[in-house]
């Protein structure tokens, strides 16, 4: 079999991880090899899916010994298999990168023999790369769970970033679907490489010349619409994962049905986009906004608004909070509001001391005063001409994109039931 | 405003003589143009000479009665593809001279906000010529060929002069024809009329292919979205993607 064929069979893969993420890492090119890495991260392209391409996503072998239900690999699929060797493998990404398709290598694994001798293999790869071509670019590889710790630490010493994949939301579904896993494996290595970062941390600031280790922080990823955990329950998990494993980023992946199974959606079922698409935004809260999973939803509300977004939900249960004057508001509340965000907070914040600001000024730093009008004050004043029914609210806390995929004849009247209700709405036009 | 109109060689140097002229003269020109201009004018029109020294006057005068900062974002508005930059610049710069360092916070003004939008503008794209740059390989030196609005090779040099210590860089701007060449850690940019293509030889087909054929097969296709993909990379950059020309696989 020649690189062609591996390439395609490992690259189709590979493509259900979902980080491709490239920053937290600078580092200036090696004398005498080739690479460099910068901090904000650089796409180099976009696949027809929209998502970014900025690494080589492959596995280094889809020779899986686990029978995991929902993936496309599982042993018991009767699918092509291929296994790189670690030389094709360095080749491949050397010569990518010399071209600049590519800011580095993204390495995972199916599990060839047992973890310890497919870890092995990642790290003979890894250190080819490193070592051989002194390749300074960025990579990032998947610890392998179940493998012995001090293969993982060695990983972890060559790699820019490193991954587990927590693989679904609830330790009952993980049995269920993923017989040869189960949670202690998981969160093993993670808690592994969670301690090597702090110890490196803490040496780095004793000895500049220390290693680093994982600079670039662990990720994880899970899949969501394969099983029936409600976005609480996932939202709930993911800030344990920050707070208490210290992660830098928890990817989640619409399932997409690759394997029929009683235990499985149907074939048939479309992934469900718009859920991801709604989970990342709470993420995004989570991590940037100051919000916690308990404020954005409880027990009685599981799930998030498919109509509207999580923070505008969130405020216009809120209406006490509002409005918000721009030019007193403190920097946690401009966080709050919906239509601002980190970048125009910032600007805000700068501008609002050499000036004061109008709605004019406020459009320009980059509000969307769309959304953001209903929730604030400029100077105690309301944004002038401000439309208070309720038709123009929801049109404009509302999506175009939501409004589209409505169905047209009763886009009025569903808003009532569909979306948020009535008494939601009323507070805000008081 | 009067109703002249400065001229310069379209170099930054000539159009920091022009500021230098403008504000000297206090007179205020309709336009501020790189020489020649083609069209009928209505104005006056004065050619300011290019004058080293008064240039670096010019800029000691920015950095030192307004920051360091200011000076940055007229340098860099020069690199900007936006209609009017020199205009908009020398209206920065006397607001800038009235205000202070102070200007650079005033982002509700219109002047400063469209200024510093063109520059937030010319490193959005700096910054996705980083990834978007493709080379190919000929006679062992690494060449490229890029369309960009703004003039970003000065700005897209050091990224690639340090990511590849070891080769020698080509990177031709066919919009403002000029070459960018790294080689064993120094860059340099040159005004270049023409730059011609040699056919790739069999080891640069097949890295092309092998690309290619990565790019196709990493899509999920029950995800596609095409929509979402111009918004991130806009069809004005396929035309030097490797990835959006045919490839054939090797044999």
């Amino acid at each position: 079999m020649d690189v062609w064929e591996k390439l395609q069979i490992l690259s189709a893969a590979a493509r259900y991880d979902v980080s491709c993420c490239t920053s937290g890492v600078a580092r200036g090119g090696a004398a005498g090899g080739i690479g460099n890495a910068a901090q904000a991260g650089i796409c180099h392209s976009f696949a027809a899916d929209g998502r970014c391409i900025s690494l080589l996503k492959v596995l280094f072998s889809n020779a899986c010994r686990y029978n995991c239900a929902y993936c496309m690999n599982r042993a018991g699929n009767d699918v092509p298999r291929a296994t790189f060797t670690p030389q094709e493998l360095a080749d491949l990404t050397i010569q990518f990168y010399r071209r600049n398709y590519i800011e580095g290598l993204f390495l995972s694994s199916g599990i060839v023999r047992d973890p310890d001798y497919t870890c092995e293999q990642l790290l003979t790869v890894v250190r080819l790369l490193r070592e051989q071509y002194r390749f300074g670019g960025y990579i990032h590889v998947k610890a392998i769970p179940g493998a012995d710790p001090r293969l993982i630490t060695q990983l972890g010493l060559l790699a820019d970033r490193m991954s587990v994949n927590i693989e679904l939301p609830s330790e009952q579904s993980l049995t269920r679907l993923a017989p040869d896993k189960n949670r202690q494996t998981i969160l093993r290595p993670m808690a592994l490489i969670r301690d090597g970062i702090a110890e490196n941390r803490h040496d780095l600031v004793r000895y500049r010349a220390a290693p680093a280790f994982v600079p670039g922080g662990q990720s994880t990823q899970m899949i969501v619409g394969a099983t029936g955990e409600t976005d609480y329950t996932i939202l709930t998990l993911t800030q344990a994962l920050y707070r208490r494993y210290a992660l830098k980023r928890v990817y989640f992946s619409a399932y997409v049905p690759v394997n029929s199974n009683p235990l499985l959606p149907a074939t048939t079922t479309k992934p469900p986009l718009l859920r991801e698409h709604r989970l990342y935004q709470a993420d995004w809260l989570l991590r940037y906004y100051g919000f916690t999973a308990d404020e954005l939803l409880d027990p009685a509300h599981p799930n998030l608004h498919t109509m509207v977004d999580p923070k505008c939900s969130w405020a216009v249960q809120h209406m006490e909070f509002f409005p918000v004057e721009v030019q007193t508001a403190p920097r946690e509340m401009l966080l709050r509001v919906p239509g601002i965000g980190p970048r125009s907070v910032q600007r805000i914040l700068y501008a609002r001391r050499a000036a004061r600001l109008d709605f004019e000024a406020l459009r320009r730093i980059g509000v969307v005063l769309r959304r953001a009008q209903y929730f604030i004050t400029c100077g105690g004043k309301q944004m002038p001409g401000l439309r208070t029914d309720p038709e123009a609210v929801l049109r404009a806390l509302i999506s175009d994109a939501q409004q589209q995929a409505m169905p047209a004849q009763d886009r009025q009247l569903t808003f009532w039931d569909q979306t948020i209700t009535r008494e939601d709405v009323v507070p805000c036009l008081t | 405003m009067s109703d002249v109109r400065y001229l310069y060689n379209d170099t930054a140097d000539g159009m920091f003589c022009c500021l230098y002229e403008c504000l000297a003269a206090r007179r205020i020109p309709a336009e501020i143009l790189p020489q020649p201009q083609a069209d009928l004018s209505f104005y006056e029109e004065i050619y300011v000479p290019t004058d080293p020294a008064r240039a670096e006057k010019m800029r000691t005068a920015i950095r030192q009665r307004i920051s360091p900062y200011a000076l940055r974002l007229a340098e860099e508005g020069f690199l900007c593809a936006c209609e009017g930059k020199e205009r908009l610049i020398l209206d920065f710069v006397r607001l800038g001279l009235h205000f202070g360092a102070r200007v650079t916070g005033l982002a509700g003004n219109p002047v400063v906000d469209r200024l510093q939008k063109a520059v937030q503008a010319l490193h959005r794209e700096a910054h996705q010529y980083l990834g978007f740059v493709r080379f190919s390989e000929y006679d062992r030196a690494l060449c490229a060929e890029i369309e960009p609005k703004n003039q970003v090779l000065g700005l897209i040099a050091p990224h690639f002069c340090a990511r590849y210590p070891q080769e020698t860089l080509m990177i031709f701007d066919r919009t403002h024809r000029q070459l960018l060449v790294c080689a064993r850690g120094q860059a340099r940019i040159l005004p270049v009329e023409r730059f011609d293509w040699q056919p790739a030889d069999a080891e640069e087909t097949r890295y092309r292919a092998l690309w290619k054929l990565f790019y196709d097969t990493v899509a999920i296709p029950e995800r596609e979205n095409p929509r979402c993909r111009l918004s991130h990379m806009p069809k004005r950059y396929w035309n030097h993607l490797t990835e959006q020309q045919e490839q054939t696989r090797p044999a």
